[in-house]
């Protein structure tokens, strides 16, 4: 767990939980992305995060402005080839199909990691001084990293709404992530719309990652798995079809694991994952609407979708 | 044909698959342990049943009802760590075990469960859990299911690494007994495969794989779809809790990270590659995926020809071919079928009247 | 104009439509009738390139368009009005209109067109912004209906456009087709109601089940089957 700073009151609580949420507000948001468009839950994301940490570590030496660019550089080419190698292949198959498909990417990745980066030596991103020195500002603890992530935080989740509502590009996102057929049959043309979704998703990765990293330090293969799940989390709660909601549920579910990891009784705080993922399966089973809703309705569309050749059941 | 033999070739129909299994276990453990004989290999092969059963454990539930689960591994946790602690000699409990409750220390430290009546407890135990788990689980399909499944595993996961009162945290167990043989591995694993080929046949089975074709279509004939689901889910479980104790007594030491997302993924790759509708499909994936992974180890540690390549491209090969799998044949190598009986192999097919497919398996649905 | 020549259409193993061939000629309005089942929705489904026919062609302007993607079929010039609508309920009204005109490149032709059509659709304007899911049943078939037309389709095919809807909203909808149809545009209708489009249409098929053309006709030459209702009706029992 991020322990931002160490304060007893409200307000610092507040102020790391909303640091902390937003982070993942955006891994949600991507997260959802994707399985919006293609039915995709894409496991491999926390790769994406596990790809930009190790760049990170071997680009730091050349100042942060290199090292920022070369991570947004090899996690957006990332998710690319992942699309391109990976989901492009089973575009059509079933959301479960899909999701081993993630799982095996995801953990063909972290293996890759152990054998070309023998976890012999430890790697650590350095923090950055100047980003994470805390100051205090009327008794709450701060640090520019913490600002810097809000700001970033803030600034893409605007510029997610932007890019949603007033581009050409949003508008076919949306209206494929509704129903993706149709927008097929309204001359949106597959291939870019996923794979713009996978950029953006890329995105977004890098920045996330740059941040937490910066925050936490440790390079291992699996760097980006207790990210991930946590986000996976907050889409599920947010609603799996809603892009608004994904960003919600994740916002909501870091706030509320990084408070209660600073007020729990020792005994019970590190249990607090697991409740975590316990509501997940209450919700999954008992959420209507928003959740069940968007399943249901995403279940249809994948039926209805399945692929030109031969159908399992009849459109009439 | 006379009615006798007739009679006759019916019997032995249907027991053909769990047969045919059966005897290529015992085939693999009489050349293991008579002919090759070696640490290595003897090793290997016992690892290879420890994962074909969960891989079959893995089958009942999810080959049948067509839903991938990914939490059966925690189950199999569930059984090695109730083992563990009903068997563990008391004397060694009592030191590494300081911070248990009073509650469970009372009756826990004095337990002295031998091999067997611990791998039943550990399979009682992981049954309730599934019972309990299963509740939920067994309303949902497809994404929502995976993801549910999924939870299961981690939230287990982070319980044992956590209640280190009862679990020891992320600490390995100690003082586990080692009472697992190949020989009782083995008649574990054929009875597995008899009971998850029975299963399959079974009324529950049909009745699920009805299910798993056609979800509505089985309702509307009565399928009492999430029951029958649950009871394949318990199953399941429980299977998966023996296992869990097998998998304890045998390795001794272990730790929360042994069932957690690696072997996970070992025995779904292996059931997926295989096939994940048949029972001869867990058996053709965790064989062929075995070889392949044996293969790259010693590879990698002895090297052919004097190469030798990175540590860990064993794994990286496996996510590769399941992903392989995946693009080129997702329904598995056994496309969802069992072993055929002879006389309904094409190249063996004479002139006599083309028999009825033996229990040809529809594709296995995801 | 289009041309489906022997086309099969199948759902694993139960054939949906087997061996049909129509045509649809320049400027005309051709119906497409039948029982529940009868594959009406599944031959449409294929001329888009949604399904794929087993066997058979279909050519459209002189070129095979069997086998290709859906967007690439719009970019043809055939456009669908689908099943059901399926309009975008979270996108709004003008978003939907817009999305319609994914591929067209000429902006200004677009903008003019939108705006004719706004003339035909006073609604619509109405509720510009509005989401599409909010709308009634008669308001989102028209906005299905502006979605597709304004792709400045060739050929404009619709799925039982008035199923579901008020008696006066389908009026209202065969008005429009009708309007369509005068200003030129080419219409193959897929409906249920049998009577009204063998009215209005220059010609019908009627598909019985298993997707073969029963009858086929002008309004005038399907009147002359005697017993056409006793037929059309005892049909759909087969």
């Amino acid at each position: 767990m991020i322990v931002l700073a160490s304060s007893s009151t409200y307000v610092q609580y507040v102020m790391d939980s909303v640091a902390y949420g937003s982070l993942f507000a955006l891994m949600a948001l991507s997260l959802s992305l994707l399985f919006g468009v293609m039915g995709l839950m894409n496991f491999a994301y926390g790769e994406l995060i596990g790809i930009g940490a190790y760049t990170m570590f071997y680009t730091e030496r050349y100042g942060w402005f290199v090292m920022v660019l070369a991570t947004f550089a090899t996690v957006i080419i990332g998710a690319l080839l992942m699309e391109f190698v990976a989901f492009r292949p089973v575009r059509h198959a079933s959301p479960s199909t899909l999701l081993i498909t993630s799982f095996a990417l995801s953990i063909g990745l972290q293996k890759f990691a152990y054998m070309v980066f023998p976890p012999g030596s430890p790697r650590t991103v350095e923090p950055i001084p100047w980003l994470t020195n805390q100051f205090q500002v009327k008794g709450v603890l701060f640090s520019r990293l913490e600002i810097l992530t809000w700001i970033v935080t803030i600034v893409l989740l605007v510029g997610m709404v932007l890019l949603l509502k007033r581009t050409a590009l949003g508008v076919q996102l949306r209206a494929s992530t509704e129903d993706f057929r149709m927008a097929q049959l309204v001359g949106v043309k597959a291939n870019w719309v996923i794979s713009s979704a996978f950029a953006i998703t890329g995105f977004l990765a890098a920045a996330v990652t740059i941040l937490y990293m910066l925050n936490h330090g440790d390079v291992r293969p699996n760097v980006g798995q207790g990210p991930l799940l946590i986000a996976f989390v907050g889409v599920v709660i947010g609603g799996l079809g809603s892009l608004g909601g994904a960003a919600l549920g994740g916002f909501t579910l870091g706030v509320v694991i990084n408070i209660l990891s600073a007020t729990l009784p020792r005994s019970i705080q590190g249990h607090t994952l697991m409740f975590a993922f316990l509501l997940v399966i209450l919700m999954l089973v008992f959420q209507p609407n928003g959740l069940m809703g968007s399943i249901e309705k995403l279940r249809r569309k994948r039926v209805a979708q399945e692929v030109p050749r031969v159908a399992e059941e009849p459109a009439s | 044909m006379s009615a006798a033999y007739a009679r006759a070739e019916g019997a032995l129909r249907t027991v053909w698959t769990p047969l045919v299994l059966c005897s290529f276990m015992v085939l693999i453990w009489l050349v293991i342990t008579q002919i090759v004989n070696q640490v290595f290999y003897n090793d290997e092969a016992e690892k290879y049943f420890l994962r074909l059963l969960i891989v079959l454990a893995l089958q009942m539930f999810s080959g049948n009802s067509g839903i991938l689960s990914f939490g059966q591994v925690a189950f199999v946790a569930v059984g090695a760590y109730t083992s563990a602690l009903l068997t563990i000699p008391t004397a060694i409990k009592q030191f590494t075990f300081l911070s248990m409750p009073h509650l469970l220390k009372d009756w826990v430290f004095p337990a002295q469960f031998n091999a067997l009546e611990g791998t039943i407890a550990g399979g009682v135990a992981a049954l309730v859990v599934a019972m309990v788990f299963g509740i939920p689980i067994v309303r949902l399909v497809g994404v929502a299911a995976g993801i549910a499944t999924l939870a299961i595993l981690v939230a287990m996961n982070v319980f044992i690494q956590q209640t280190s009162s009862i679990t020891r945290g992320t600490s390995t167990m100690i003082g586990v007994p080692q009472t697992t043989t190949m020989r009782t591995t083995l008649l574990w694993v054929m009875l597995a495969i008899v009971v998850a080929y029975f299963f399959k046949q079974s009324r529950n089975g049909l009745r699920l794989r009805a299910s798993r074709e056609n979800d509505r279509a089985a309702r509307s004939v009565g399928v009492h779809v999430a029951r029958e689901r649950y009871i394949a889910f318990a199953l399941s479980g429980f299977v998966c809790g023996l296992i869990g104790a097998l998998y304890g007594h045998y390795f001794i030491t272990f730790s929360y990270l042994d069932f957690y997302f690696d072997l996970t993924f070992l025995t779904i790759a292996m059931l997926v590659v295989g096939g994940m509708g048949s029972v001869s499909g867990a058996v053709v994936g965790t064989s062929f995926l075995t070889v392949i992974y044996v293969f790259f180890q010693r590879f990698e540690v002895n090297g052919i020809a004097g190469a030798t390549v990175p540590s860990g491209t064993a794994d990286v090969v496996m996510a590769v071919a399941l992903l392989i799998a995946l693009i080129l044949r997702p329904k598995g190598l056994t496309a969802g079928r069992e072993i055929p009986w002879p006389g309904d192999w094409r190249w063996l097919q004479r002139t006599r009247q083309p028999q009825a497919p033996p229990a040809a398996q529809a594709p296995s649905a995801e | 104009m289009l041309e489906l020549k022997d086309v099969s259409v199948s759902y694993g193993r139960i054939a949906a439509v087997q061996a049909l061939s129509l045509e649809v000629k320049e400027g005309e309005f051709v119906g497409l009738v039948g029982h529940n089942g009868a594959g009406k929705s599944t031959t449409l489904m294929t001329i888009t390139g949604a399904l794929s026919p087993v066997s058979g062609e279909i050519v459209f302007d002189g070129q095979s368009i069997v086998g290709m993607a859906p967007d690439e079929v719009l970019r043809r010039g055939i456009a669908l009005v689908p099943e059901g609508r399926r309009i975008f309920g979270r996108l709004s009204v003008g978003e939907n209109i817009k999305i319609g005109a994914t591929v067209r490149k000429d902006r200004k032709g677009v903008d003019d067109d939108i705006r004719e059509m706004l003339k035909r659709f006073p609604v619509l304007e109405r509720y510009w912004n509005t989401s599409g899911a909010k709308l009634s049943g008669g308001e989102q078939q028209q906005l299905a209906i502006a979605r597709a037309l304004v792709s400045k389709p060739k050929l404009l095919l619709l799925d039982e456009p008035t199923l579901g809807l008020a008696p006066l909203m389908v009026d209202r909808v065969f008005e429009i087709l009708e309007g369509l149809h005068a200003s030129g545009t080419t219409i193959l209708l897929v409906e249920q109601n049998a009577a009204r489009t063998i009215e209005m249409a220059d010609r019908t098929y009627v598909l019985r089940t298993g997707g073969r053309i029963q009858f086929h006709g002008t309004a005038a030459e399907l009147a002359e089957i005697g017993d056409f209702e006793t037929a059309y009706i005892g049909m759909g029992s087969a």
